[in-house]
Parts: C-alpha cells; structure tokens; sequence
C-alpha cells in the first residue's frame, strides 16, 4: 500500500512558560492523502497553526513523528529537509511578504530564485492567472485588498508546484461569495493531485473537505467510530475513560 | 421526562407543586405542564421509583393534603443508569443540556464522554450535509439558486459551529474542574 503523502503519529508538542509547560498537541495523528483536502477546525489559540507549521516542516514536535511521502522529516539531513520544505510543501503565508513594497510579481518569483528567469516568471504568471489575480501582478501588497492577498498568497504557495498544500485560515476576512470562491480553488488544487491541509476557526471554510476534524484542548476529535486502521486521528485528553 | 424528575428528587425531596415550580425554573425549555407533571409522579410511583413520604398537615378540611415525594433505591439505580447512558441521538443535545443541570461532579468524565462523542455526531453532520452545487458561482451574476442554495447551507453549518464551540467550551471547563478535584489540595495557611 502506497503510504499517505503526510502522516503524522502521536505527534506531541507544548510551549514553556516560565515554570509551567503548556500542553498544544497531545498524541495527534493525522494523514493527508495526494489529492485529498483535509480540515482541521480549532477556535483561537486550539494550536490549529502549530499543527500546520508542523504539518509543514516548519516546527519539530516534542514527540511523534511526521513523514513525508514515507520518510520521516525529522531523519531527514538538512539539506534533504530543506529541499522538501522548498519544493514540496507549499505554505500560504497570509501575512505576506516581509516588506508591503514588494510588488506581487517579485514575491511569487522568489521561491524560484535561481531557477531560468524566463521559466520564473512564466510558472508565476501561470499561478496569478489560475487564482484570477493576475491584474494585481504589478501591485504592491499593502495595495491589496483581502481577497486579493488571500488568492495572491495561494498563488505564491502554488508557484512552487508542491505536492503539499498547507493553508491556515483561508477565508478570514472574506464574505460568504469570496469564501466558496477561495473553498472552490483549494479544491480545484486537490483535484490536481496535491493534498490540501487546511486549518480554520471557520467551519465554512472546511464544508466541502473530504475529511474534517476538530482540535480542542490539544486532541484532534473525528467523526465517529471509524474501524482502528482507518483511524484518522488519536483523541486523548485529561477526564477521557480509558476504552 | 421522567429522569428530570427523578434527578429533582435526587437533589432533594418535594411536593408535587413544589416539583412543578422547580422544573419550571430549571428545565422552562421542557415546558412540562402541570398535569404532566402529576401524571408523571403517579406512574414514576406505581413503577416504583419514587415513593411518599409523608402527607404536609392541612388546615382546609376538605383539601386532599399534598404528598411529600422521595425518590427509592431503585430510582436513584435507574437515575444513574440514565446518567451513565449515550444521549438517544434524536434530540440527544437537549437531553446533555438536562444531564449537565441535574449533574454532580463525579458524573463529570461520563460528561466529558458524552460532550466528545456529540462532537463527533457534529462532525458526521457536516460530512452528511448535502453539497450545494456551486458550479456557477464564480461568475458574479451566477445563477440566483446557486446563492439561495449556499445561503441556506451556510446556516446549517453555522448552527453546527456553534455546537462544535459550545461543546468544546464545555468540555474544556469540566476537564479543569476534574483536574482540580484530582489534583493535590492547595495549602490554605
């Protein structure tokens, strides 16, 4: 059996405050298959972006593992776990460039640094054109507004051509009709064959998913009694009976 | 029904006016009524689950005295039965709601249970919602349908998040309430 595109196992992660440890993860498996949307619905502060940021090789996480195509990332050499990071996943960073001035021509160019300029700039138009945002090409960010930041930062995610889609909180700010827009192109990339890791206090924004779960109190919650081996995730949390 | 009333008795003894105005005040959203609620008593009683005990003294000659209720072993058996039991799924959120009111801090992890495995029936809702076709949407003078369609679907989903949120708010609460009594006692000095 081909193995998911994304796993993570009884991945476990908590913050220290001072004295205090402040549990965010406990025990969460998790598996995104090609071509599958999966959701992930958490109120403010659930943990819902440390799962993402891990989802994505960004953070470590204390415990647990998270495998890529089959390989754990955390075995992974540096550079090997760059390579990944840069070409594989493709993290939508909502906040944008790190300088408002850069126009969005130039910051969806950059993950293609050093590669043919003429294919750059191609595969970035493919992308502005695909989101339908391709007049916002010369536009600097802070002219933007927030549906045209949410599809130009999909955009910069999807200019990489990765295998992984992870998105946090597409729909924030968006009204009802640009919402199932944005739902509708995060499927379209699904449909494609990338697997699409979406997390969202917005239970809208994960309707359509294939799979939805939601994280409280550090445990992810799925719907009811799938069989063991096809168990999407692992609820464990202070007060639940042992089965 | 008649598990509100046997929690009410659990709590403490009552009359049966006296139960009408408890219930009242605690469970209005039943809106049992009065005949409903004696009714209830009589057959709770020939079940044996409640039992009198003891008559109010009267000054009125003719008034039939009002009886004191009390509920037996067997009731309080088949209280916690219920209490331990999976909400019936049809109107199973408004029977959680009853649970949590007439609850006791040791009923606390068969809560935490029930407020999970809600979620999950939430879950397996939104999974089962039927998909609004959308296909037109895109296009900003789309068919008015498709929107009308996509209105009624958002509050569907809306209602349901607003469970999810509730009940993880719920969950969350009784969890530190449990860690806390199980937890080593502060010293007070």
């Amino acid at each position: 059996m081909r193995a998911p595109l994304l796993a993570l196992r009884n991945v476990t992660r908590a913050f220290s405050r001072g004295p205090y440890e402040l549990p965010v993860l406990r025990h969460v498996s998790l598996k995104v298959d090609a071509g599958q949307v999966v959701g992930v619905f958490g109120q403010r502060a659930a943990g819902k972006t440390t799962l993402l940021k891990i989802a994505a090789g960004l953070e470590a996480p204390d415990a647990g593992t998270v495998q890529f195509d089959g390989r754990d990332v955390g075995a992974l050499s540096r550079r090997e776990a760059a390579r990944v990071l840069r070409h594989e996943v493709g993290w939508v960073e909502r906040a944008g460039p790190a300088s408002e001035e850069l126009t969005v021509f130039d910051w969806l160019r950059l993950p293609l640094l050093g590669r043919d300029r003429g294919e750059a700039r191609r595969r970035s138009h493919a992308a502005l054109e695909r989101l339908g945002v391709r007049d916002c090409a010369d536009e600097p960010w802070r002219n933007l507004a927030d549906g045209e930041r949410v599809h130009v930062a999909l955009a910069q995610a999807l200019v990489r051509e990765p295998r992984l889609l992870v998105v946090d909180d597409p729909t924030a700010g968006l009204d009802l009709i640009e919402r199932e827009r944005v739902v509708s192109l995060l499927h379209a990339v699904a449909d494609d064959g990338v697997g699409v890791l979406i997390a969202a206090p917005d239970l809208h924004a994960l309707r359509r998913a294939d799979e939805v779960f939601s994280l409280a109190g550090g445990g992810l919650v799925g719907p009811p009694d799938p069989p063991p081996e096809e168990r999407g995730a692992v609820i464990d949390f202070p007060g639940r009976r042992s089965a | 029904m008649k598990h509100v009333v046997l929690g009410l008795l659990r709590e403490q003894r009552g009359y049966g006016y006296d139960l009408q105005q408890r219930l009242d005040r605690r469970f209005g959203f039943l809106r049992l009524s009065e005949t409903a609620v004696y009714k209830l008593l009589n057959r709770l009683e020939d079940d044996g689950l409640i039992a009198q005990d003891g008559r109010r003294p009267v000054t009125q000659r003719r008034a039939a005295p009002p009886v004191l209720y009390a509920i037996t072993e067997r009731g309080t058996r088949e209280f916690e039965r219920w209490m331990g039991s999976p909400c019936s799924r049809a109107g199973s959120r408004e029977e959680l709601h009853v649970k949590i009111k007439l609850s006791e801090p040791t009923d606390l992890p068969q809560l935490i249970e029930m407020t999970l495995r809600d979620e999950q029936e939430c879950i397996a809702e939104l999974a089962a919602l039927p998909q609004a076709h959308l296909d037109q949407l895109a296009d900003a003078q789309g068919p008015w349908s498709e929107v009308a369609a996509l209105l009624v679907d958002d509050a569907h989903v809306a209602r349901l998040q607003v469970t999810i949120e509730w009940l993880q708010r719920a969950r969350a609460v009784m969890q530190r309430r449990l860690a806390a009594g199980t937890g080593p006692r502060r010293l007070v000095r």
